[in-house]
């Protein structure tokens, strides 16, 4: 059955739309990802122009880190404080983002930095994890103990100003980093599509040193209330919000996620972030090959005036 | 789909040239309209050609040729080259048309070189590249490759089409004409231009207009985008945070 997209201005199969949804929802619910940095991609792939892909998935990553976020909500496990602070700079660097991405798109150069900013996030932080993971595999099988992680008390982030003392992170830090973690997500949220929840994290713990109890319920906070304000910015400014898109993957998504964290509970941590490194990895691969391959058809059009991108 | 043929042969106004015929036609769908299902539309002209009415009817004999010009909403349109740049291909040169149809179509009766020689379809508009449908913005020299691309670019997504052997005589001069819309046509005003040949040159032309419209459930939400963007934006947050809130009432354990 053909959906007809009304913002991208082309029909697609609904089965398809709401099967790309549910499998994207069921790797984020085995990984515990938002699932926007594989999902813009997925849809860009299948078709649909750069920029309605991006605008309509962070209207999707709203819903897919809200049940996240309540369910944290109500263990108590989200630092107010910190969120609001993360979310008011956030909210800075996605106007940036959203300003940026309509330039760019007037110059034609959008999908050239789209591509290029998938491959260097997904490229370096796939390695990194993937790096991560295969040790803690060879350790495993050597049958070491791993040792934890302890964070140390201070770093170069603690000796800047302008400190601020957030309780329930049991944190006195300076807001300055906060303020940059914050506004760099947003920035990079509303330009490429992706919610940051796979950026987030690891800042706020190795940067921040935010307890772990925390961490995850604040990252899904923030994350929910850039991608709502994104999806308004996007909405007034670039007007490629396709809601019919947004709602059919929505609705696929939230269900294959279901599916996925129950499928995750039989697979151990390592295994699971190596499985999500080689996705990563693989995306970026694919956004590689179509810079630095030669183009099958060099020539491309866009519509400038008088109708959608 | 073909609709009923409805209001058969009713229009007379027609356009005259220095001759003895006129054309009398009309359409099956003056309007097209795209709901969430639409997956393209095929519309049909018809007409007749008649001799004038102080003509001797040898005037209206045969060896007519029909060509149909169909073309929708001009915009902006860019074509754009991807160029290697420090090993990265990133779109390095373009050339912008201003009032460029975003849908034309050429339906004939005979592969259309056999109706009329180039000169005389290129100025009637009878051709892709006809001086009305090209004005290139900027730098000249590359206009010419660039709108041949571009023209092929279209080409591949069926907005540009030649249409050999679209039109069908009944007749000696009883005429249909199919024109297939694919599914991703522009939204706007169209026209049809029917062109009656004869011997390799115009005789008689007359214009009939359709409009494209999405409708219903679609129409609203592509007209919010555009006049409410905030309010359009705001239910689309509202929807995705009751979506994910369901989801979480839902599947909890």
């Amino acid at each position: 059955m053909q959906l007809y997209l009304p913002i991208a201005e082309i029909s697609l199969n609904i089965f398809m739309l709401i099967g790309l949804g549910g499998a994207v929802g069921f790797l984020s619910g085995l990984f515990g990802v938002g699932g926007g940095f594989l999902l813009t991609p997925m849809l860009i792939f299948s078709g649909i122009p750069a920029p309605v892909a991006v605008a309509s998935v962070t209207g999707q990553v709203v819903a897919a880190s809200t049940s996240g976020a309540l369910s944290y909500w109500r263990r108590g496990g989200i630092d107010l404080k910190l969120a609001l602070f993360l979310i008011l700079s956030g909210i800075t660097g996605a106007t940036g983002g959203v300003w940026t991405f309509g330039i760019l798109r007037a110059a034609g150069q959008l999908d050239l930095v789209i591509s290029l900013g998938y491959l260097i996030f997904l490229g370096s932080i796939g390695s990194l994890m993937f790096v991560e993971a295969a040790r803690s595999m060879i350790k495993h099988k050597a049958g070491k103990l791993q040792p934890e992680k302890l964070p140390g008390q201070h770093s170069w982030v603690h000796g800047l100003p302008l400190r601020v003392r957030f309780k329930k992170s049991k944190l006195y830090v300076s807001i300055l980093p906060v303020i940059m973690i914050g506004a760099s997500i947003g920035f990079l949220g509303s330009l490429l599509g992706i919610g940051g929840g796979f950026i987030l994290v690891p800042a706020l713990i190795y940067i921040l040193r935010v307890p772990g109890s925390v961490v995850i319920g604040t990252s899904l906070l923030q994350v929910m209330a850039i991608m709502a304000a994104t999806t308004i910015l996007h909405a007034v400014n670039s007007q490629t919000v396709d809601i019919m898109l947004a709602f059919t993957l929505m609705i696929g998504s939230v269900i294959g996620a279901q599916f996925g964290a129950s499928a995750g509970q039989h697979l151990r941590g390592e295994q699971l972030r190596a499985l999500l490194a080689i996705i990563v990895l693989a995306v970026a691969i694919r956004f590689a090959l179509s810079l630095l391959l030669t183009p099958a058809d060099p020539f491309s059009m866009t519509v400038l005036i008088g109708g959608a991108g | 789909m073909i609709r009923s043929f409805v209001a058969v042969l009713a229009l007379l106004v027609s356009v005259q040239m220095a001759s003895a015929q006129r054309l009398v036609a009309a359409s099956s769908d003056p309007q097209v309209s795209i709901n969430s299902t639409f997956a393209g539309e095929e519309i049909t002209l018809f007409g007749n050609i008649e001799k004038e009415f102080d003509a001797d009817a040898d005037a209206v004999t045969n060896n007519y040729h029909i060509v149909i010009a169909v073309r929708g909403p001009t915009s902006k349109r860019v074509a754009r080259r991807k160029t290697n740049q420090f090993g990265v291909w990133l779109n390095g040169e373009e050339v912008a048309f201003n009032n460029f149809p975003s849908f034309f179509h050429l339906i004939s009766n005979l592969p259309i070189e056999q109706v009329a020689d180039s000169e005389e379809l290129s100025v009637n508009g009878l051709a892709f590249d006809s001086a009305p449908f090209l004005q290139p913005e900027g730098s000249i020299e590359k206009v010419g490759e660039f709108s041949r691309e571009l023209i092929r670019l279209m080409k591949e997504q069926d907005l540009y089409k030649l249409v050999d052997h679209g039109v069908t005589f009944h007749s000696n001069t009883f005429y249909s004409a199919r024109i297939d819309l694919p599914a991703h046509v522009p939204n706007g005003n169209y026209i049809a231009i029917t062109h009656l040949f004869q011997d390799g040159k115009l005789v008689a032309k007359k214009a009939q207009r359709f409009s494209v419209k999405t409708v219903g459930f679609e129409r609203f939400l592509s007209v919010s985008a555009k006049n409410y963007s905030f309010y359009y934006g705001l239910i689309c947050v509202l929807l995705a945070i009751f979506t994910g809130w369901l989801s979480g009432v839902a599947f909890r354990r």
